[in-house]
């Protein structure tokens, strides 16, 4: 079978999958203090592809051999699979949350409140964590995933569901990058950079207090909102950024402060 | 090969390409709609894809396969008979999907009422027989050809891949212009008129133009400086019919009955 769709079929399935166990984590584990069911990443749908890419990944390492370790004791194999795992998830981690603090200005999680994050976007912590789903993912679901991959061999007219998949993602991305350039613009404006989640709450805060309609997936569709009470989207930065943003790094804001000092 | 494959196949390819046939047939061929010298993109949906022609292509592709043994001894009046049915089917798709539009959402996609012998509007018979030259179109050069895509697809599967993307897509542009046609609806019904839609569209071309706003060839319902409703309030004579529905006629009566017991 073709690799690009052994490819292609990962990263759906990955993404749908992580975006429930992302979803699930945050409502009863990271942010369960909230109480509150938001929907996790910057995309619309139910699909996280920082997890699609893991998944792509976690599927290549899993059938990397160690010849010589093996022979000595195949358990030190795996394990070291496990550790190569728990790395290249957090360098998938770190990578995603660098590209969007620093393309669109959004931080999608924040781990700064943990010991020792690296720009809070990785820590040790949730290393451990990735450490987890690797072993869980090597030990419990590859097996899982080859057998589907052969079925999905013999059952090539299948692909149709993944291209449906991918039709309905790329108009999600091509939805989800235009509001995510709206907030970025704002983000400017104010020289903040936008916690995405809590944007969410508090849109969500914002609902519950209007006595509005909660829009899960469409989190930003305020209309209604608007209608009944003078909210804006402008005037909810203004009042509130210190509720879900970070100042910009430290560098730009010297920056500036030395061009204000030059004129 | 999975009998629903072909099924998707053809409903894609002919919905596609039926687009591409209207949008220039609407810009250069069409005798009333030539003139306004614009180009609207045909039909509800906001992406390149008309279900009627996919519809339609089903239909050709199984008429297409029909043979009648009683014209045998003359091939020419064979072909000529099996034209004609598939125009009728083509007709007939036509027919129905105007009439669900118009009396389901209030919309009117196509007007065909200066035509010569329109059943309300929705079809004629000079319709029919360009109807009648696509199907002949059909049936001698393309359907060969869909029959080779379609082995080439049967020993290709993974292609059904491409053919999830369109339907990916269709189910997003279903949902977005279902959602839109529900509120032109609302404010028709308000307003009491069926919304021309392709007038509806050029008219907010104009004023796009005239508020010297970006143009879409896809997105043409709204304007970025406008409200709809003020479109309505404003311009409505130019894409407005006056029909009562028939449930309207009957509530009225219903009211007038009320009124009068009490």
């Amino acid at each position: 079978m073709n690799s690009i769709l052994i490819y292609l079929f990962l990263f759906s399935v990955g993404s749908l999958i992580g975006w429930c166990i992302e979803l699930f984590f945050r409502r009863f584990v990271s942010n369960r203090a909230t109480k509150k069911w938001v929907n996790p990443g910057f995309l619309t749908g139910p699909w996280l592809p920082l997890y699609g890419s893991g998944q792509c990944v976690l599927y290549a390492m899993a059938s990397i051999h160690f010849p010589a370790i093996a022979e000595k004791n195949p358990l030190y194999e795996k394990l070291l699979i496990i550790l190569f795992m728990a790395i290249a998830m957090t360098v998938i981690e770190y990578i995603t949350g660098l590209i969007f603090i620093k393309g669109m200005h959004v931080m999608l999680w924040d781990y700064s409140n943990r010991k020792w994050n690296i720009q809070g976007i990785i820590c040790p912590i949730f290393s451990l964590f990735w450490g987890i789903l690797g072993a869980a993912y090597y030990i419990l679901i590859h097996p899982h995933v080859l057998s589907a991959l052969d079925w999905l061999s013999r059952n090539l007219a299948f692909s149709f569901f993944i291209g449906l998949f991918y039709g309905i993602f790329i108009m999600d991305c091509v939805y989800s990058f235009h509001l995510v350039a709206k907030i970025k613009a704002f983000a400017d404006e104010y020289e903040i950079i936008v916690k995405y989640n809590e944007l969410k709450e508090h849109l969500i805060d914002l609902r519950t207090e209007a006595e509005e309609k909660q829009h899960f997936f469409f989190f930003f569709n305020m209309q209604r909102i608007k209608k009944k009470t003078p909210f804006d989207i402008h005037q909810i930065y203004a009042e509130n950024k210190e509720r879900f943003s970070v100042s910009r790094l430290k560098e730009k804001i010297s920056e500036s402060l030395e061009s204000k000092h030059s004129k | 090969m999975n009998k629903l494959v072909i099924l998707l196949f053809l409903f894609a390819v002919g919905s596609s390409m039926g687009w591409g046939i209207e949008l220039f047939f609407r810009r250069f061929l069409d005798p009333v709609e030539r003139k306004k010298k614009k180009w609207v993109n045909p039909g509800f949906l906001t992406g390149p894809c008309l279900p009627v022609y996919g519809f339609g292509l089903i239909l050709l592709y199984a008429l297409g396969h029909i043979e009648l043994p009683m014209l045998d001894s003359n091939p020419f009046l064979q072909k000529l008979c099996i034209f004609l049915l598939m125009a009728l089917a083509m007709t007939s798709v036509e027919f129905i999907s105007g009439m669900i539009f118009i009396h389901g959402m209030h919309l009117q996609l196509w007007d065909y009422t200066p035509y010569w012998g329109n059943i309300k509007g929705v079809i004629c018979p000079l319709f029919s027989l360009f109807w009648y030259a696509l199907a002949a179109f059909y049936y001698l050069c393309m359907h060969p050809r869909i029959l080779t895509a379609l082995d080439w697809l049967s020993r290709n599967l993974v292609f059904t891949w491409f053919i999830g993307w369109f339907y990916g897509i269709l189910t997003i542009d279903l949902i977005y212009s279902f959602n839109v046609a529900g509120r032109l609806k609302a404010m028709a019904d308000e307003y009491g008129i069926i919304i021309k839609y392709g007038a509806f569209k050029s008219k907010i071309l104009d004023l796009q133009m005239e508020a010297k706003e970006r143009t879409s060839l896809f997105v043409q319902t709204r304007m970025r400086t406008v409200s709809v409703r003020d479109i309505f309030e404003q311009h409505r004579e130019n894409f407005s019919i006056r029909i009562p529905h028939p449930i309207d006629a009957i509530k009225t009566k219903v009211k007038e009955h009320k009124e009068n017991h009490e």
